[in-house]
């Protein structure tokens, strides 16, 4: 199973989970749809930006899915410890560290009222960041559209048929917003579609109905539920006026 | 929440400038919340894309909802409303209804708005 590391820092952040094994990779690219970000440079070219390798960079969104679906394991690696200096060699980035918290899928489901596992802070440290983004995760992936990130087109996602090596993306996804509280900006959507219509993408709007606070025990019953919390509206310019 | 003038205004431009047919202002709904919509009925006056067909109201009508736009305010659309519109507003099984976006300088943007995840129209 996949490995996700993360680095605790010693001001309290962590780093975004990263992926350091090819195979690793691979598995969650062809049997998950999580594509990540390739992130490693060469120590003398830190400022290269294409022929990048690996760490994979996830989003926490990916890292969430993962975790809570039980597709990866977790380790988190205290910046502090002589473990982390370890890990920070390559020879030995392909495993998980030793001595060090792994959170297996099966673990991820305590209740996390008492936070004394690191993995588990990490969660929770989390949890607020993505409150909005990652219930649209799961819905997007739910009707069958991966993402990748949408800087490029001013949005937060970009929508993909399936993997993007393979399809041309087709929806420019907007930030998530709350169901009853928050407005769509009009004139962002006036970008957007105008854009859209250019790249040939129509423009997904969403609204969350009921954020969950607390990462709950993943139920099949429940997950269904929460599908539903999420509505989508695609938003197209019609070509005249 | 707008004025009829905002509605005549939308009205006239898809009789005037669209040249759509069977024009028709429907009753204006008020939600629970106080807010007050109204829906205008029209015929189109041809295809606008080649996945018109597949794509259009079963019913052949295009449903338009004139919504404001303010410069200088925050927009009152929120996407429950827009869910209130497809359940309270338009008749059961609407694929997809026209936002008419009216903005404080006059101008009038027309978009579709679709339920769900639907793939961009091929031009």
């Amino acid at each position: 199973m996949p490995t996700l590391q993360v680095i605790h820092y010693l001001h309290g952040g962590y780093s975004l989970p990263q992926v350091f094994s090819v195979e690793d990779a691979a598995e969650l690219r062809e049997k998950h749809g999580i594509y990540g970000i390739l992130s490693g440079t060469l120590p003398l070219n830190a400022q290269q930006n294409s022929f990048l390798y690996l760490p994979l960079t996830l989003s926490l969104e990916e890292a969430f899915f993962l975790v809570k679906n039980g597709h990866a394991n977790l380790s988190v690696v205290e910046s502090a410890t002589n473990a982390a200096v370890i890990a920070l060699k390559n020879q030995d980035l392909q495993s998980p560290v030793e001595g060090n918290y792994v959170l297996t899928p099966d673990q991820f489901g305590v209740r996390p009222e008492t936070p004394k596992d690191t993995a588990l802070r990490w969660l929770l440290h989390n949890a607020g960041q993505v409150q909005l983004s990652y219930p649209l995760y799961e819905k997007l992936r739910s009707v069958g559209i991966t993402v990748l990130p949408g800087a490029r087109f001013g949005c937060k996602y970009v929508g993909y048929p399936g993997d993007p090596l393979r399809y041309h993306s087709q929806h420019l996804v907007t930030e998530p917003l709350r169901y009853t509280d928050d407005t769509v900006n009009l004139l962002q959507l006036v970008n957007l579609t105008r854009l859209g219509t250019i790249v040939k993408k129509s423009v997904i709007v969403s609204g969350v109905l009921e954020a969950p606070t607390k990462l709950e025990q993943p139920h099949k019953q429940k997950q269904k539920q929460k599908f539903d919390t999420v509505k989508v509206f695609t938003i197209e310019w019609c070509g005249f006026g | 929440m707008y004025g009829d003038e905002t509605v005549q205004l939308v009205r006239n431009n898809l009789v005037h400038n669209l040249s759509w047919s069977d024009v028709e202002v429907l009753e204006k709904s008020t939600f629970d919340d106080g807010l007050a919509l109204q829906v205008i009925r029209a015929q189109p006056s041809n295809e606008v894309s080649q996945d018109d067909a597949q794509d259009r109201n079963a019913d052949g009508f295009e449903y338009i909802v004139p919504i404001e736009m303010s410069q200088h305010l925050a927009s009152w659309l929120t996407v429950k409303m827009m869910e209130d519109i497809f359940v309270k507003m338009l008749p059961l099984g609407t694929k997809r209804f026209i936002m008419a976006v009216v903005s404080d300088d006059g101008t009038v943007m027309f978009y579709y708005v679709y339920e769900g995840v639907h793939k961009p129209r091929r031009n």
